[in-house]
């Protein structure tokens, strides 16, 4: 088996010579390709490899070739600097090490580590990141200062608060038993974004807090088309109002709530100025 | 060589209680389903060298409705492929299938699945088929059920046909497949008799597009097995013994690249494994009686491990190069319980001597008494 292996990769060098067949399969880390001029460059999928080109294999990093001739894929077994032919060699005796291959499973071979170290890297969850539902606003992210600002800006000493009128469907009522309920259809033909913010007065002072009709992470995604209803039966206070935030691109809700703090530890009752027909919108509601 | 066969019998008494199945010490506890055979692909799948299985295109169609399937299949019929093997059932019409069914009638060699239910007597009845079967001219069906011992078991094995209640025989996916792409190859598998074969599942990999590669590499799918379905549906999701979830439709590929290789396993039959494991307790009776000195404990240990090891080297190596499936879990279960058979040997010698003794001793005191 090791000798029809071996042959067959000597078959495979010698053919080589003639053609170039090889590519890069997959890649794990920074692995570069060196050329026989010298001249290194980043490995991608899919890159077209000489037999006279090394690899050079960070720690930790793991490259595969595809040989179209024999159909195989060659691993990279160790780190370092490697040429292909190398590479192939030893993926190719590594294959045919049979006592070594059974060893390294019966956990005869080389020793793990004893470290208790819990490396929380799997996750229980799945994705659907901003880049399926929005790909063009997946990178712009609203500024949380001018949001909070905006915010500030809105609210009178005399406790009145002055919202904008939405570009979107939006409506808003008292349930019959207290609380407060909310619905958001997007009629637009983009991506809306939205949270509900609860201003509580406290001894006339305002706490910004996260209502709870809002998401304590991350944001209401609303897709052209999609409406979303939410009711929360609690019985509101007076001295609270929840303010729905909404725009065209993501926002940290968190960093919002922190900027709205330190703008009220720095002006407080005082009046804040806030930048002026942005696309964002604030509704009290 | 009867300590050997007591020693033995004993063996197989100790174990009885518990479990007769290596399998159990490594199963996951709600499949109980584990083979040494399983061991032996994992170790090989881990190897630095695979192939990429190029004879057959797997397009993953993804969420894809009706119309992106009919897309796929007008598309395909410009590539040329060898057969298509659609992995989507239509159970039921739509208000507009006019293009899906055009598509469908249009393929050569489609080949689309079919769903069976066992009746208990070793024959099977349709349970699942697309609401257009028999009625369209032109597409081949293949039973796509997995041959597995319970609803999650790993999938180790393919069907080669399934006999009905009306005494038809239905091939499976793969065999309906297979019989359009190498009809030599189809013809050997019917030849060898076997109602299963192992799949190969180690050391293989394939090429998986999405629909718009059709139009951008269509050299990939000319003359080659096209096989179409989704591949991250959740309730198509199968154990097989080097993955825990498969998609079927990979599983189907498995299944296809074995049979195109001709890669037929042989299982060699439960007496084989009964004689090794004599063997091995003949070989530890022998060790822990012959060997006289203090070390005895100590080398007889060492030797267990070391045939533990040889036992896994020789299967393995029959299972990779020789295709043979070796299923040595008595030697295994020997290995582990043969030495506590001969300590209890030992011990029910040393209790039988000393109650002799003591018999003896009474005996004599009685003699004396009666002098």
């Amino acid at each position: 088996m090791m000798r029809k292996l071996l042959l067959s990769l000597v078959m495979s060098v010698t053919f080589t010579c003639m053609m170039a067949h090889y590519s890069i399969h997959s890649i794990l880390g920074d692995v570069k390709v060196e050329n026989i001029s010298g001249s290194s460059c980043k490995a991608a999928k899919g890159m077209k490899l000489k037999v006279s080109d090394r690899l050079i294999i960070p720690a930790g990093g793991k490259v595969e070739v595809y040989n179209e001739v024999d159909k195989k894929i060659y691993s990279s077994v160790a780190s370092g600097k490697i040429s292909l032919v190398q590479l192939m060699h030893d993926a190719v005796k590594q294959s045919a090490n049979h006592n070594r291959n059974v060893a390294n499973r019966l956990r005869f071979g080389k020793k793990g580590s004893d470290s208790d170290r819990r490396l929380y890297i799997e996750k229980g969850m799945v994705r659907r990141s901003l880049g399926v539902y929005d790909p063009d606003g997946e990178k712009i992210v609203a500024n949380p200062e001018v949001i909070a600002h905006s915010i500030a800006s809105r609210m009178a000493a005399d406790g009145s608060f002055r919202s904008d009128s939405l570009p979107s469907a939006v409506e808003h009522s008292v349930p019959e038993n207290g609380g407060l309920r909310f619905k958001v259809c997007n009629t637009l033909d983009f991506p809306l974004y939205f949270n509900i913010i609860k201003i509580k007065y406290d001894e006339g002072v305002p706490k910004v807090r996260i209502s709870e009709l809002g998401l304590p992470i991350g944001l209401y995604v609303l897709l052209p088309g999609q409406t979303i209803a939410r009711e929360h039966f609690v019985p509101v206070s007076d001295n609270e109002k929840h303010v729905m935030v909404l725009t065209h691109s993501q926002f940290d809700i968190d960093e919002i709530l922190a900027e709205f703090d330190k703008i009220f530890k720095e002006n407080g009752n005082t009046a804040v100025a806030a930048e002026e027909n942005i696309p964002l919108y604030i509704l009290e509601m | 060589m009867g300590v050997t066969i007591l020693a033995f019998a004993l063996s197989k008494a100790l174990v009885a209680p518990f479990t007769t199945q290596a399998k159990s010490f490594f199963s996951a506890p709600e499949r109980n389903d584990y083979t040494i055979s399983d061991f032996f692909a994992q170790i090989a799948n881990d190897r630095a060298v695979r192939t990429l299985e190029d004879r057959i295109a797997v397009v993953d169609i993804g969420r894809g409705g009706r119309e992106e399937i009919a897309e796929i299949l007008e598309t395909l019929k410009f590539c040329e492929p060898k057969v298509i093997g659609l992995d989507v059932n239509f159970d039921q019409p739509t208000e507009d299938d006019s293009r899906l069914l055009e598509a469908i009638s249009n393929s050569p060699s489609l080949v689309l699945p079919l769903c069976v239910e066992s009746k208990g007597d070793d024959s099977f009845s349709i349970f699942d088929k697309s609401f257009f079967y028999g009625k369209l001219a032109g597409p081949s069906y293949g039973v796509v059920n997995f041959p597995t011992a319970t609803p999650k078991s790993s999938v180790r094995e393919f069907s080669v046909n399934f006999p009905m209640t009306d005494r038809s025989v239905l091939p499976s996916f793969v065999t309906a497949i297979l019989e359009k792409a190498d009809p030599a190859a189809a013809q050997e598998l019917r030849k060898r008799g076997n109602r299963y074969e192992t799949t190969s599942y180690h050391s293989k990999e394939f090429n998986i597009f999405s629909a718009d590669d059709i139009l951008t590499r269509p050299e990939m799918f000319a003359d080659r097995i096209v096989l179409v379905g989704a591949l991250d549906e959740a309730s198509d999701m199968h154990a097989t013994p080097v993955n825990s979830y498969m998609p079927g439709l990979l599983i189907h590929a498995h299944a296809l690249s074995t049979a195109l290789d001709r890669e037929w396993y042989v299982k060699l039959p439960k007496w084989v494994d009964t004689l090794l494991a004599l063997g091995i307790c003949f070989l530890i009776v022998l060790a822990t009686m012959g060997i006289r000195n203090g070390v005895r404990g100590m080398l007889v240990r060492f030797l267990q491990l070391f045939m533990v090891y040889i036992s896994v080297r020789i299967g393995y190596a029959l299972f990779v190069d020789r295709h043979v499936i070796f299923d040595f879990s008595n030697t295994l279960v020997m290995i582990a319980f043969g030495l506590f058979a001969v300590d209890i040997w030992n011990g029910l010698a040393a209790a039988v001597k000393y109650m002799s003794i003591k018999l003896h001793f009474r005996k004599q005191q009685e003699k004396q008494q009666i002098i």
